[in-house]
């Protein structure tokens, strides 16, 4: 199943266009994610930052095409996956296809390492087991590898490990054993789904640099989903804003954390504490966005955000507002972007 | 791991000896005298008082427990007056019967139950789910006495494709056996079927829905290998308890199976020895089934720490 070449960068390895996740209930269908256009390279990180229900799990389990079924379903636009065999449009493959792409070229880390790992397997097996399944490796050979995987991702007596059960360790090492898990079969691409929100501070930093070198080792393209800025800031290259289901702003991690164009980033960014040390004063009264997140179900005719805008004017609610790409690279949802740029 | 087994095994001796403790004190306590009942109203008092003092009557209450429970660590559950046997030899006797018709059932409620169970709960609202349900509600409100009675009517009298009653002759070979116990078996394994049918379908939903079922699919795992290898581990341990106790449950519903079907089993002793007032029976009967309740639950225990890793090594 090849798809036309000309919708993908020669340099991408995943382009994402026009998807549109639909959950259908027992009285209308709800357009969850609609319009969500990116592309991942090689090497690189793009961040997906949100609050709770802007669509960002959501659009990362159409990638997997691992929507709850049978409510989820992509309702619209393409996944298109570089593989050695050509291009694949994960949108449109048949399922048993699908499942040759799911943990080979791309692979996830969830965010509960607590229950994301099966409690009665041992971790060395729900390692090995994926590369006997994918690369056809023999018994002994993949639970080498899946010792030598835990030993990369940085667990003490891998060997050993190996033989442990999810519960023997603690939540910084089944995060560890998650992205083992992830990296068997040298995926292309892999789905971070805040991998470090469950982990204590100073494991997610241990888990973030883990992440980065083995991207630096293996040039897989990471696609990191998380809420927090700090993180965003950190791991990413370049980040996409969701708000309702929809990209509100994307560009350069550098650039949007320094010159948020639209409102809700800039909110996003103001109820971040200060870091201490800054020259904003520590006591300073945390902002926070009024009302609240906006209802799939009966969206807003124009701009999703209005109803929270502090900018907001008559023109918001005309109708539906474009992403209006500001500079090659940088896009915003936002009728009054140019006015402050 | 040994010594959690020795530490449930001390305990299977303390629940043992309450239990014949409980027994003896309820033959004790029950109006009449068993002498009496045992020798009818006929009897003269000269006959009552020389079987009170062969059985022990005439002593104190604490020299006739301890020699009861003396008798119990021998094996020895007395004689009984109506069939002329030691209990211990009449029930060995009929327990090669009943314990047939209980794996035969337990297989066959295995057999119906598992599959459909995860079926139904992986295809939740499906058409086998709803079939399923519909099958659960029927077995679960129709009584094992009446669906005996139907199987006879039509799959025995009517078809003539089983024996409508009894053990066939005493050589007969064991598949001749085995299908004299093949409707009785179906009316035991009816009810176990359905209960094991609706905690898998129960434990496949919940776990279906589990985040490890999930990374399992991101895996690129089959349908297959989702549902046995990673969600059906994980309902395993509702699904021994319900095996085991309703195994256990089985020894004293075959009495009715029994009853049905005309088979010499120990559930037929049971009724027998009721029937009569036969207290050496009862009580000998009701050793042996709440030995086998124990031992049905060490069993499950020692299969939880066998399945579960995270129960290894633990002693609740």
């Amino acid at each position: 199943m090849t798809a036309p070449a000309a919708t993908m960068p020669a340099d991408a390895v995943l382009s994402v266009r026009g998807l549109a996740v639909d959950f259908a209930t027992r009285r209308r269908t709800v357009r969850a994610v609609s319009e969500v256009a990116f592309d991942l390279r090689p090497g690189r990180t793009l961040g997906l930052v949100g609050e709770s229900g802007s669509g960002k799990s959501v659009t990362s389990l159409a990638l997997m095409r691992l929507l709850a079924q049978p409510a989820g379903r992509i309702g619209a636009g393409s996944i298109l996956l570089r593989t050695p065999d050509g291009v694949l449009d994960l949108a449109r493959l048949p399922e048993p296809a699908m499942r040759r792409v799911r943990g080979r070229r791309v692979a996830m880390v969830f965010q509960e390492p607590m229950t994301s790992l099966n409690p009665m397997l041992p971790i060395g097996e729900q390692i090995a087991e994926v590369a006997r399944l994918h690369l056809g490796r023999g018994r002994a050979d993949a639970a080498r590898d899946a010792v030598a995987l835990l030993d990369r991702v940085g667990i003490p007596a891998a060997a050993s490990r190996a033989q442990s059960y999810p519960h023997e360790l603690s939540g910084g090492m089944r995060q560890r054993a998650m992205i083992a898990i992830a990296l068997a079969c040298r995926p292309s691409v892999m789905i971070a789904d805040e991998p470090t929100t469950a982990l204590d501070v100073t494991i997610q930093a241990q888990v973030l640099t883990l992440i980065r070198e083995l991207q630096d080792e293996t040039r897989m393209a990471v696609l990191f989903i998380t809420h927090n800025l700090g993180v965003v800031a950190e791991v990413a290259d370049e980040v996409a804003v969701m708000y309702g289901g929809q990209f509100v702003e994307t560009g350069m991690v550098a650039e949007v954390l320094a010159r948020p164009a639209h409102p809700y980033t800039r909110a996003l960014l103001e109820s971040l504490p200060p870091a201490i040390g800054s020259a904003v004063p520590l006591r300073r009264r945390l902002h926070a966005i009024p009302g609240s997140v906006v209802d799939l179900a009966a969206p807003p005719p124009g701009c999703r955000f209005g109803p929270r805008c502090e900018r907001h004017v008559a023109a918001c609610d005309a109708a539906p507002v474009a992403l209006d790409p500001l500079a090659p690279g940088r896009a915003v949802r936002c009728i009054r972007a140019r006015e402050t740029a | 791991m040994l010594r959690a087994v020795l530490q449930r095994l001390g305990g299977v001796l303390v629940v043992m000896l309450l239990v014949a403790t409980t027994v003896f004190v309820i033959s004790r306590v029950i109006p009449g005298d068993p002498a009496g009942v045992m020798l009818g109203s006929v009897a003269t008092p000269e006959d009552i008082a020389r079987l009170r003092r062969e059985l022990g009557l005439d002593q104190p209450l604490l020299t006739q427990y301890f020699a009861f429970l003396g008798q119990v660590v021998r094996l020895d559950l007395g004689t009984s007056m109506f069939i002329g046997q030691p209990v211990t030899t009449a029930m060995l006797e009929r327990a090669p019967l009943t314990l047939s018709l209980c794996v035969l059932a337990t297989v066959m409620s295995v057999i119906v139950g598992l599959p459909l169970g995860i079926l139904a709960g992986v295809w939740r609202g499906s058409l086998v789910d709803r079939a399923a349900t519909l099958l659960a509600l029927g077995g679960a409100s129709l009584p094992s006495f009446w669906i005996g009675l139907i199987l006879i009517r039509f799959l025995a009298a009517g078809l003539g494709w089983f024996p409508i009653s009894g053990w066939g002759e005493p050589d007969a070979a064991f598949a001749e056996r085995l299908h004299h116990l093949v409707l009785p078996a179906i009316v035991l394994a009816l009810p176990n079927a359905v209960l094991l049918l609706r905690t898998t379908r129960a434990g496949m939903i919940e776990v279906m829905s589990q985040d490890y079922v999930r990374t399992a699919r991101a895996k690129g795992l089959g349908p297959w290998a989702v549902v046995v290898k990673h969600a059906l581990r994980n309902t395993l341990l509702p699904l021994v308890t319900v095996i085991g106790l309703t195994v256990a449950m089985l020894i004293g519903r075959t009495i009715v199976a029994e009853t049905v079907f005309g088979l010499p089993g120990l559930g037929n002793l049971v009724i027998g020895g009721v029937l009569r007032r036969d207290y050496p029976v009862i009580q000998g009967v009701l050793m042996a089934i709440s030995g086998i309740y124990v031992l049905i639950n060490l069993a499950i225990d020692l299969l939880y720490m066998r399945l579960d890793p995270r129960l290894r090594g633990k002693i609740a």
